[in-house]
């Protein structure tokens, strides 16, 4: 039995060795798990902690006071004068919807209360839309704030509010055509709305507002200028222009008949038409200004005493070159006598010595075989003869502005090179820093320009624009009358009458081109049309109003000397 | 016991830290709550200041500016001869005519003053410490000021302001025109 007994022990000795090893290791195993349990969780604890310093500390602001200010930019930029006066300007507004499908509340009152809301609808409008098989209808757009509220408290669930920006132009139709208009969804789709729309909406930009060359002074007293003339002459339309001789840079353009751009929808066609810069015309005589500078530069004209025959018309082909009843020179006449008695004939013979080639080069160094500079899309092709019919008799026409057609604001651009001293830049809608302009290309020599400002004044005091004579702003400049070509003739009693002009003629600043469309004569005008008549007033009136503003000072006692000039005419012209 | 003491001081410190913590949170919380309330209302008022802007613009444009010279002000651009040619020309306007040394300012008296709306003067000049000379009497030929009409359409050359009785009732009615054109705009 006792040497059993041990023996029995044995296996239970050994059962219970293991198990206390057992013990230690899972006892091991617990508290490395432990450890482990420990180390992940102040692992994950530390990992917050450094995450919630790093968003408290590292980065920026929460999202949503970003976004708050995010309300500061306007969905388009802002658009001003030069002299930071609003033109443009975004607002929110909202778009009023219906789902007719699920309306709730009886359709003909809440078209009742609705019409009392948005008032410029009916209720018949109304009930139309509320009752529309559709499942989606707008019942307004470009609602403001208030009403949206005062239709949100109606608590029609199937009329939803949509925000949506607003384009609104205080001026209401100042500088229309320039400013142009966007469409229902904000996008531009005329004028500089259409021609910056990326630089407008792009969420990069459109912090910054455009400043444009234009000064609303200048453009209010252009339009009314030539409204006034529009009206009186019974004119269908006018156009002007005010540009900076020496930057470009366009401070009043204006088209007549206008448009409200707030509604540009309700316009009609002629009235969105811009003439100044998509209209091209046949502007007559003031291209001889151009064909007297061409000649000048080209060394054909080596003295102001130098004379031309204009004793009879030029019979070439089937046409006949005359001068105008009434300024029939019937000598051999000196270049002051041909300009300010606006000789066809004269000029005729000087672009007959220029030539084809030089006439086409300088015309196209001018710009005028090109569509019109600008920021602009709305730009008109000009017309002028193809390169292999620009023969003599194309050469003498288009010597006093005819057979060739061009929009006003290239005829500004042109005048700018001449009076500036002969530095020709593209005309620009956008303001022009001091010193930033463009440096331009040369056509003219300081000389050729001194010449022609000194021609231009001459008009003025002593020719056919004496009717533009602002008293001390020292006026210079040049009619011209052109028939209307209708139906593909040329109506006799139907003209374009244009006056472009300069001043002060001493020291040019501004160019100003003033356009009316089919004028009709009056008693006062003895019943003529022509633009020392009707235009010429428009800009004696208009430089009279703008010197000021410009900071033009008329002065009696400064003048340019055209008195060697003027002793070359032999008698003044009785006619404008 | 001492493990416990030290184990519910750890736990007290723990809370109380936490508590700490969370009453700055609470804190900065509010602030940003608070600074956020203020950036709401800056756009806020940044949108209200552009709409009065353009309100402001929208009634006091151009042309409108333009309609009311043309029917109530009648203001018209300064002709060359009003503008001066130096501050000199200018300060001599201002000079005070007492001062002027030599020179007295007379009223002449060859009517009664009452019948002439325009007084004309005559002008003496004595040389500095010489004895004044006589006062002669200008002659004085009656001249009567009339105010301008009220001008339809064309500005005039010669400036008038037309405040008369008409005015108020002229000013109601461009308002009341006024407002429909820029709810016409807004729109």
């Amino acid at each position: 039995m006792t040497s059993v007994a041990p023996t029995a022990l044995l296996p239970r000795r050994a059962a219970v060795t293991p198990l206390a090893g057992q013990r230690q290791a899972a006892l091991a195993r617990a508290r490395q798990r432990l450890m482990i349990g420990m180390l992940l969780f102040g692992g994950a604890i530390g990992v917050i902690g450094l995450r919630l310093l790093d968003l408290a500390v590292l980065h920026d602001r929460p999202a949503a006071a970003a976004e708050a200010f995010a309300g500061l930019t306007p969905l388009r930029a802002d658009i001003y004068d030069r002299n930071r006066v609003e033109l443009a300007r975004t607002f929110d507004a909202y778009a009023i919807a219906v789902a007719p499908k699920h309306l709730v509340g009886e359709p003909h009152a809440l078209a009742q209360a609705l019409s009392a809301i948005l008032t410029d609808k009916t209720p018949a409008q109304l009930y139309a839309e509320l009752t529309h098989p559709g499942a989606f209808r707008y019942l307004a757009r470009r609602v403001l704030p208030e009403q949206a509220k005062r239709i949100n408290d109606l608590g029609e669930p199937s009329i939803t509010l949509e925000r949506e920006p607003e384009r609104l132009y205080p001026n209401l139709d100042l500088g229309a055509h320039v400013l142009g208009y966007t469409d229902i969804d904000g996008h531009g789709k005329y004028g500089i709305e259409r021609a910056l729309e990326t630089r407008l909406s792009d969420k990069a930009t459109r912090g910054k507002p455009v400043f444009l060359a234009m000064d609303s002074r200048v453009q209010q007293a252009l339009e009314s200028e030539l409204f006034a003339a529009m009206t009186k002459f019974s004119a269908i339309g006018a156009a002007g222009v005010v540009m900076d001789v020496d930057t470009g840079e366009v401070i009043a353009l204006a088209s007549l008949p206008s448009f409200n751009p707030n509604a540009a929808g309700h316009s009609d066609d002629d009235s969105r038409f811009d003439r100044a810069t998509l209209g091209v015309y046949e502007l007559g005589s003031t291209f001889k200004t151009l064909t007297i500078a061409m000649a000048l530069e080209s060394g054909l004209i080596h003295s102001m005493a130098q004379k031309y025959d204009a004793t009879q018309p030029i019979h070439i082909g089937r046409f006949t070159i005359h001068d105008d009843h009434g300024h029939e020179l019937r000598k051999w006449a000196t270049v002051p006598e041909i300009f300010i008695h606006s000789s066809n004939i004269g000029t005729a013979h000087m672009a007959a010595e220029l030539g084809a080639t030089r006439q086409r080069a300088y015309l196209d160094q001018l710009g005028f075989l090109s569509p019109v500079s600008g920021e602009l899309l709305e730009r008109g092709h000009t017309l002028y003869p193809p390169a292999n019919n620009w023969g003599e008799i194309a050469t003498m026409t288009v010597g006093f502005g005819h057979g060739i057609a061009v929009t006003p604001l290239h005829l500004a651009t042109a005048y700018a090179a001449v009076v500036n001293g002969g530095i020709w830049r593209p005309a620009t809608m956008l303001r022009v820093e001091p010193g930033q302009a463009v440096a331009g290309k040369r056509i003219f020599s300081q000389k050729t320009s001194d010449t022609m400002r000194a021609l231009l004044r001459m008009v003025v005091t002593a020719g056919t624009g004496r009717k533009a004579n602002a008293e001390g702003y020292r006026v210079g400049g040049k009619t011209g009358t052109a028939e209307k070509q209708l139906g593909g003739h040329y109506e006799k009693h139907v003209n374009v009458s244009t006056f472009a002009a300069a001043f002060p003629m001493d020291a040019p600043r501004y160019v100003v081109i003033a356009l009316l469309d089919a004028p009709h004569g009056t008693a006062e005008t003895g019943g003529f049309s022509t633009a020392g008549q009707v235009s010429a007033p428009i800009v004696d009136k208009l430089v009279t109003r703008i010197g000021p503003m410009l900071g033009v000072q008329p002065d009696m006692t400064k003048d340019l000397d055209i008195s060697g000039m003027l002793g070359l005419v032999a008698e003044p012209p009785v006619k404008e | 016991m001492k493990t416990s003491f030290g184990t519910a001081a750890l736990v007290g410190l723990a809370l109380s830290s936490a508590m700490a913590f969370y009453a700055v949170s609470l804190h900065v919380a509010a602030e940003r709550s608070g600074i956020d309330k203020v950036r709401a209302q800056i756009v806020a008022d940044t949108h209200d200041i552009r709409m009065l802007q353009a309100e402001l613009r929208t009634r006091a444009r151009l042309p409108e500016l333009q309609r009311w010279n043309e029917q109530v002000l009648a203001l018209s651009p300064p002709k060359p001869g009003q503008f001066l040619g130096s501050p000199l020309v200018l300060a001599n306007y201002a000079r005070p005519a007492a001062e002027v040394p030599g020179v007295r300012f007379v009223a002449t008296q060859a009517a009664p003053a009452a019948k002439r709306p325009v007084q004309q003067v005559a002008y003496l000049e004595t040389p500095p410490g010489a004895v004044p000379a006589p006062v002669v009497a200008a002659t004085v030929a009656p001249v009567s000021v009339r105010h301008a009409p009220l001008q339809a359409h064309a500005p005039t050359a010669t400036p008038s302001i037309a405040l008369d009785a008409t005015l108020g009732g002229a000013i109601d009615a461009a308002a009341a025109q006024e407002r429909g054109d820029v709810k016409v705009a807004l729109r």
